[in-house]
């Protein structure tokens, strides 16, 4: 488990009942950070992994299908779902291993590497529809920065409108 | 890239460059044109030679400038043979890149490609896009342009208007949705109704940008001299 600790992500969990979400933020808080939302799009903020009940996901498609690959469903339902599904019987190192695995950038993922911190937090704004001035004034950086890292993102990307880049961050779960 | 003449045999031009058939169809040319001459096929079907080829060579070759572009007389052939292209992307391109993508999501499965249903909404927002720029050119710019083209010896309100021409998002966002099939595409999908959205794609784009030049090299130019003329007269 210490490597997964020093990975440093979070679980967020999401529409789970009360009491179970109590006992699984506590068991998970040996492993990594753990945080318990109303809404699941406040969980997102860095590197998240969701962790909630087949409602949630229901609920909420919108959100959890573009980030399917770092969301684990728990349920005991036979319902077919997208992404990995942990039942409520579960032993807590089967737990920790899912949470593990979905936390290592896998292939499909490594692409989002490619950009530099920086250039994601731009990419992220520029999805959000703020103007190069406005993302400036949020990162504290000059304008002239703000379009370099834009130039940059594009030419990685081989994508060059705002709904362009907007839709590349919805689908790899930068937003 | 060769630059075609009046004497260059309008099959052999077709043999080597298959993308011109849409083209010659816009000027009511259609495929079993024998082995005749491009002066000769233009002359069967009354079009006028020179304008045809200033038409297919910028077409076809970025390098190409076509000169004699500012004859007043191509003002309706121009407006004609973008009326057609346009029709031609209404009613058949995007119609059938629509329909393909339509059976792509559905025989992909959303919950195993959510990213394909994406997909399919930035491509109804370029689609949106390329309407407004039409229906642009319906009510505003054709209407100007053939308006100038007949007021020039009067005093034309339309003189002082800059030529508004912003085909550029279009065309980016083509080139994007290509790059998020070509290189970002992930999960699981139909292989050849993907390949039948990206060949549809890749025709609409490029017939597109190599509109967007006869647009910039012939229609431009053409609006220009029309607003100079009508200053000149006013």
């Amino acid at each position: 488990m210490g490597d997964t600790c020093r990975r440093g992500f979070t679980v967020t969990l999401y529409g789970l009942q009360k009491l179970e979400s109590s006992a699984l933020a506590s068991l998970i808080s040996r492993v990594a950070k753990t945080i318990v939302v109303d809404n699941p799009a406040d969980g997102d903020g860095g590197f998240a992994i969701f962790l909630t009940s087949a409602e949630g996901f229901l609920t909420h498609p919108d959100f959890f299908l573009p980030r399917k690959a770092r969301t684990v469903v728990f349920t005991d339902s036979a319902l077919e779902l997208p992404c990995p599904k942990i039942s409520r019987g579960s032993d807590p190192e089967t737990l920790f291993s899912l949470l593990q695995e979905l936390a290592k950038p896998d292939e499909d993922q490594t692409e989002e590497y490619s950009l530099t911190q920086r250039e994601k937090d731009v990419l992220r704004l520029i999805a959000t529809g703020l103007t190069n001035k406005e993302i400036a004034d949020e990162l504290n950086i000059s304008v002239n920065t703000v379009i370099t890292h834009r130039k940059n993102v594009t030419q990685k990307l081989g994508i060059r409108s705002a709904s362009g880049l907007s839709l590349y961050a919805l689908m790899n779960g930068l937003i | 890239m060769p630059i075609y003449t009046s004497e260059s045999k309008l099959c052999d031009i077709l043999f080597h460059e298959p993308d011109v058939i849409t083209v010659i169809n816009r000027f009511g040319i259609f495929l079993g044109v024998g082995e005749a001459s491009v002066r000769t096929i233009c002359e069967r079907h009354n079009i006028d030679t020179d304008f045809f080829l200033s038409i297919l060579n910028t077409y076809l070759n970025d390098d190409y400038f076509p000169e004699n572009v500012l004859n007043a007389k191509n003002v309706r052939l121009i407006v004609d043979y973008l009326n057609k292209t346009n029709g031609y992307y209404e009613q058949f391109q995007l119609p059938n890149i629509e329909r393909h993508f339509n059976s792509l999501v559905t025989r992909s499965h959303v919950e195993k490609n959510n990213n394909l249903s994406l997909l399919r909404k930035f491509f109804l927002e370029m689609k949106s896009e390329l309407q407004k720029n039409i229906a642009k050119d319906n009510e505003v710019r054709f209407p100007v342009l053939l308006k100038m083209h007949e007021d020039l010896s009067s005093n034309s309100a339309y003189c002082s208007r800059d030529f508004e021409d912003d085909p550029q998002p279009v065309e980016d966002k083509i080139d994007d949705l290509l790059s998020f099939f070509i290189v970002h595409l992930r999960g699981q999908y139909d292989v050849n109704l993907c390949r039948a959205v990206v060949a549809a794609l890749f025709t609409l784009a490029k017939d597109i940008r190599q509109n967007n030049r006869i647009r910039r090299r012939i229609l431009k130019p053409l609006w220009g001299a029309l607003v100079e003329k009508n200053r000149c007269n006013g």
